[in-house]
């Protein structure tokens, strides 16, 4: 390898659980990790900043104005942008505000001064410039992180999946949650995540979107089959999916 | 199906107890329960075994063609090494559908190619089948394309008798199984023929499709059904059906580099011909670009395709894929819509 990349962690509305996610890796993962690239910028983990920086990993929801110029700027400095999460990948739950006027998530949250900080629409990355490659999840996947991180520094493109959470939550011989009667958005969502929530007591909220080509119509079929009114269903999908304009069409 | 004839009985007890005495040479798997699951396991003792069938979410192909394998250990600087990983293992009480799930798996990997990593795991491990009394559930379909009795893919087959089994040997891996694990004594020579008309009595009037055999041509004739689109549009493409199948055998290869990218492994891992991006190529092209091209692919194989190169239907009837499929998609009800029965 000539140099290593210089790669620059960046984070807007978020629990930045995401940049944790990212390093949560044994001693000698983080060494190696070190070996193939040069970490120039990272909130959560070093004390450095930097304005030079070839890949950008960029975390969190884009909810104010002022976030915009920011990300512009990552935009043109970095040559491969990368988002990292559900947050910035497809807005995640700082979406769910989405589904309220402005006025009302200012009067919720801040109910004594509602004007006092700058907030708008909740957008995902893609919405304002252009994204090389998705990371998706709330939190992503370490192991997902490790494999696009190698892919990039090999040249490669990231291998994100784009069939459905059954596919690994069957490999990993689970029973189906609909059989336990918990209703799960597994047939739709995008997998990379070894199916985590189905394979341990859960159901899949959809954190890491929706796959290319879903059959919405079929899955909303089978949620009511499974004894959900319409308006159950919905609140499943609202809660990862505002900015999904197959799920929500009429959504801001 | 021809009456065999046993040669050997064993005792329910003597069983299990030559199942632990084989736990001393051999990894041995199972039926058993796990959390909230009955399904096929690597086994600790003979305790654990479940003789009382019930479906499993996977079926036991995963012991000879596993869901991720690596195939390949290679270096930076060009060292190249296959990986060939089999242990010797005993496959305790596989069901008639299963078992002509490994014929045809067999089929695939044996015969044609000789896949070395499938051929390592069939060499080191004796298959003992349990014949089926009475139809499982009702989403099982086995008899209706003859695989309520299994065909080939064991090395014995044991048969349920008053306080144990009658035993079949089909291999000199068998035998040789019985003679130094199992303790038996010699049967009278009816016990298969009687547990066949019992098993019969039990299935009734469940036959096979009355046009099995011309499946293949009816298929042929029958590409722009209205039933592949009625069942299509109804399809998640969620690749369930294709995880839980006993004969799907198409797998993906790709490279994993460890994270210092000195060192990487080749992995092959199950794919799925009912997921979107399975017939997609690099231009962006997809071949099979929709649910229902999909659905009438992967059921051409079973009934028509690989059916005409395996010389019987490559659907072994388990109901796997039935039970799986949210959206309610049975191959059974396909071909009965094309005329497999009337």
């Amino acid at each position: 390898m000539a140099t290593k990349p210089k790669v620059a962690f960046f984070d807007f509305s978020c629990c930045e659980g995401c940049q944790l996610a990212a390093i949560d890796l044994t001693p000698e993962q983080l060494l190696d990790l070190l070996e193939v690239i040069d970490i120039v910028e990272f909130r959560e983990a070093i004390s450095e900043k930097s304005d030079s920086y070839d890949i950008a990993i960029v975390e969190g929801t884009i909810t104010r104005d002022s976030d915009i110029p920011r990300l512009q700027k990552i935009r043109e400095t970095a040559k491969i942008l990368i988002t990292l999460g559900a947050c910035s990948t497809i807005a995640g739950i700082n979406a769910l505000k989405n589904f309220q006027t402005k006025a009302e998530y200012q009067q919720d949250v801040y109910p004594d001064d509602p004007t006092k900080y700058e907030t708008t629409t909740a957008r995902a990355v893609h919405e304002i410039v252009e994204v090389d490659a998705f990371i998706p999840g709330c939190p992503i996947d370490t192991d997902e992180f490790v494999r696009v991180v190698k892919n990039l520094v090999l040249g490669k493109k990231p291998d994100i999946p784009e069939y459905p959470v059954c596919v690994e939550c069957k490999r990993n011989e689970n029973v189906c949650v609909y059989e336990k009667g918990i209703q799960c958005l597994g047939p739709v969502t995008r997998a990379g995540c070894n199916a985590r929530c189905p394979s341990n007591g859960g159901y899949c909220f959809g954190c890491r979107g929706i796959i290319p080509e879903p059959n919405l119509k079929s899955q909303q079929d089978i949620m009511q089959r499974y004894n959900l009114t319409f308006d159950q269903m919905q609140e499943k999908f609202k809660l990862f999916l505002e900015r999904n304009k197959e799920v929500f069409p009429d959504g801001k | 199906m021809s009456a065999q004839t046993p040669e050997f009985v064993i005792t329910k007890k003597d069983l299990l107890q030559g199942l632990d005495k084989a736990l001393a040479d051999y990894q041995v798997a199972a039926l058993t329960k796990k959390d909230d699951r009955v399904l096929y396991d690597i086994i600790k003792s003979p305790t654990e075994v479940v003789f009382d069938y019930q479906p499993t979410v996977l079926s036991p192909k995963k012991f000879f063609f596993p869901q991720d394998e690596t195939i390949l250990e290679y270096t930076a600087d060009g060292k190249i090494s296959a990986k060939i990983e089999a242990k010797p293992t005993v496959l305790f009480g596989i069901r008639p559908c299963d078992l002509n799930g490994f014929k045809i798996l067999h089929e695939a990997f044996a015969d044609d190619h000789g896949d070395p990593n499938y051929l390592a795991k069939v060499e080191q491990t004796v298959v003992i089948g349990i014949d089926c009394e009475k139809i499982c559930d009702k989403d099982a379909f086995c008899f209706k394309v003859g695989s309520q009795d299994a065909t080939g893919g064991f090395d014995l087959m044991l048969y349920e008798i008053a306080d144990g089994y009658a035993i079949e040997i089909a291999t000199d891996k068998g035998s040789q199984f019985i003679s130094k694990y199992l303790t038996t004594s010699k049967a009278n020579g009816d016990e298969i023929t009687s547990c066949q008309a019992k098993k019969a009595a039990n299935f009734g009037q469940e036959k096979p499709f009355k046009n099995l055999a011309k499946l293949p041509e009816l298929f042929e004739q029958n590409k722009h059904h209205a039933v592949w689109d009625q069942e299509g549009s109804r399809c998640l493409s969620c690749g369930s059906c294709i995880m839980v199948c006993p004969t799907c055998y198409c797998f993906d290869v790709g490279d994993e580099w460890q994270l210092n990218l000195k060192k990487g492994e080749r992995v092959r891992k199950w794919d799925a011909c009912m997921v979107t991006p399975f017939a997609a190529v690099g231009s962006g092209e997809n071949f099979r670009h929709t649910a229902t091209y999909r659905l009438h692919h992967r059921i051409n194989r079973k009934f028509n395709f690989l059916m005409k190169k395996h010389n019987q239907a490559v659907c072994v009837g388990c109901g796997r894929c039935v039970r799986a499929c949210l959206a309610d998609i049975s191959p059974k009800r396909i071909a009965e819509a094309i005329g497999a029965d009337s």
